[in-house]
């Protein structure tokens, strides 16, 4: 009896011990940081074991890079260029393409109001239209132009002195009455062209 | 009567523990503004220092040719575009770099202790990326190359042919021509940690490659 009153208390006390060195550690670790992380850095290193330092390094590697997979990142100058250059049509001429950049920007030609608006506005001056032109620029040999004008690419502004066309009347969107006299009669004489022939086979 | 000494040797080891922790603590307070102000000599954040058998296998084997004190701890491997940058609490000195062409990866020492880890790419089959020792030649912030009119943004020069490391689009089965790109957040601060004569190691290629710059 006595023998096993000593063996209960005996692991009562251990008990009692290692509640007491836990409670003490916790303690420790709370309030101390470093403690707490050579602590956590052991127990981490006993329970994943001691890597080696290509092991470490491999363990964070992406791999290898499959062979025959690859594409550049870069392109050559040239190709750039041809890749950044607007697309334009390919010239027709071999004198265009010598010049080797965009074509020139004509210059603003002022337009001759005052003379054009005399033109146009029915002047005291007849203005003869062009004869037999077929197609040409008109005669601007009686409109004074401003001196200077000139040196684009580009012709000057077409300008026609001709009497401008009477508008004709506008076709109206709706049917004549006499439009749609014609089709209500022929869709009636449709209508009674088809009933005449079910009418026999009714019978 | 052993139960009684049980319990008090139990109390005083609990004792001595929580005194033991109380005093180590101590010294963890700076008693004053230049302690406070100074700084820490061993390195902070998520690292992994390395023991002195595992040091000496990495140099034995070939994988590190120098002392080094830690490695950046990254929990799970990169991708392409990832990088881990940590420099807190790690004293000033020499910026090295190793670049591991076989694993794609480039890490940045400053003295013993790793402060920068990326993924890269490298040169392609017809334009490999020379292998061996080389140095930072010159720097370039935004640097655009001429010949392939491309931006370099944070362009370190290593040889003289052109091959650098600078920024670029790090992606799955990407290639070079020489050079080693890394992400842009890590070019930027590679390029203000890296000077003029750091040096760069470049391993993973044949050992007939190394330190010859193919044809």
């Amino acid at each position: 009896m006595t023998a096993i009153r000593a063996r209960s208390a005996r692991r009562g006390a251990i008990g009692i011990g290692v509640l007491g060195a836990a409670a003490a550690l916790s303690i420790a670790t709370m309030s101390n940081p470093w403690l707490a992380h050579s602590l956590g850095e052991g127990l981490r290193e006993s329970v994943q074991g001691v890597k080696t330092v290509a092991a470490m390094l491999a363990h964070r590697s992406p791999g290898q890079r499959p062979e025959g997979a690859l594409a550049s990142l870069k392109q050559k100058r040239q190709g750039v260029l041809n890749e950044r250059l607007p697309k334009v049509r390919a010239p027709s001429s071999p004198a265009y393409e010598a010049l080797a950049g965009p074509p020139p920007t004509p210059p603003i030609v002022p337009l001759p109001e005052a003379p054009l608006y005399a033109a146009v506005a029915g002047a005291p001056t007849p203005l003869t239209p062009v004869a037999g032109g077929g197609g040409g620029p008109p005669n601007l040999s009686n409109i004074p132009l401003p001196g200077g004008v000139g040196g684009g690419i580009f012709a000057p502004p077409v300008i026609t002195t001709a009497t401008p066309e009477v508008p004709q009347t506008p076709i109206s969107a709706v049917p004549e009455p006499m439009s749609w006299t014609m089709m209500i009669l022929g869709f009636a004489l449709i209508g009674r062209v088809m009933r005449r022939r079910l009418v026999p086979a009714s019978t | 009567m052993l139960r009684g000494g049980l319990v008090l040797s139990g109390a005083l080891l609990s004792v001595g523990i929580a005194a033991l922790a109380l005093v180590a603590a101590e010294p963890s307070v700076p008693a004053t503004a230049e302690a406070r102000a100074a700084p820490p000599t061993k390195p902070t954040g998520n690292r992994i220092f390395l023991t002195k058998p595992q040091l000496e296998e990495a140099i034995a084997s070939g994988t590190l040719d120098r002392p080094v004190r830690s490695l950046l701890s990254v929990k799970a491997p990169l991708q392409f575009g990832d990088y881990s940058w940590d420099d807190r609490g790690v004293a000033a000195g020499p910026t090295w770099i190793r670049i591991d062409l076989g694993s794609q990866l480039m890490s940045v020492f400053r003295g013993g202790d790793e402060i920068g880890t990326a993924v890269i790419v490298y040169g392609g089959d017809n334009k490999e990326t020379p292998a061996g020792k080389l140095h930072i030649l010159g720097k370039a912030q935004d640097h655009r190359s001429s010949l392939y009119d491309a931006e370099m943004p944070y362009t370190l020069r290593l040889t003289d042919d052109g091959v650098s490391i600078h920024a670029s689009s790090v992606r799955w089965g990407a290639a070079t021509h020489g050079c080693i790109g890394v992400p842009l957040p890590f070019a930027q601060r590679l390029f203000g940690a890296a000077r003029v004569g750091d040096e760069v190691v470049i391993v993973g290629t044949p050992p007939h490659k190394v330190g010859q710059r193919p044809a």
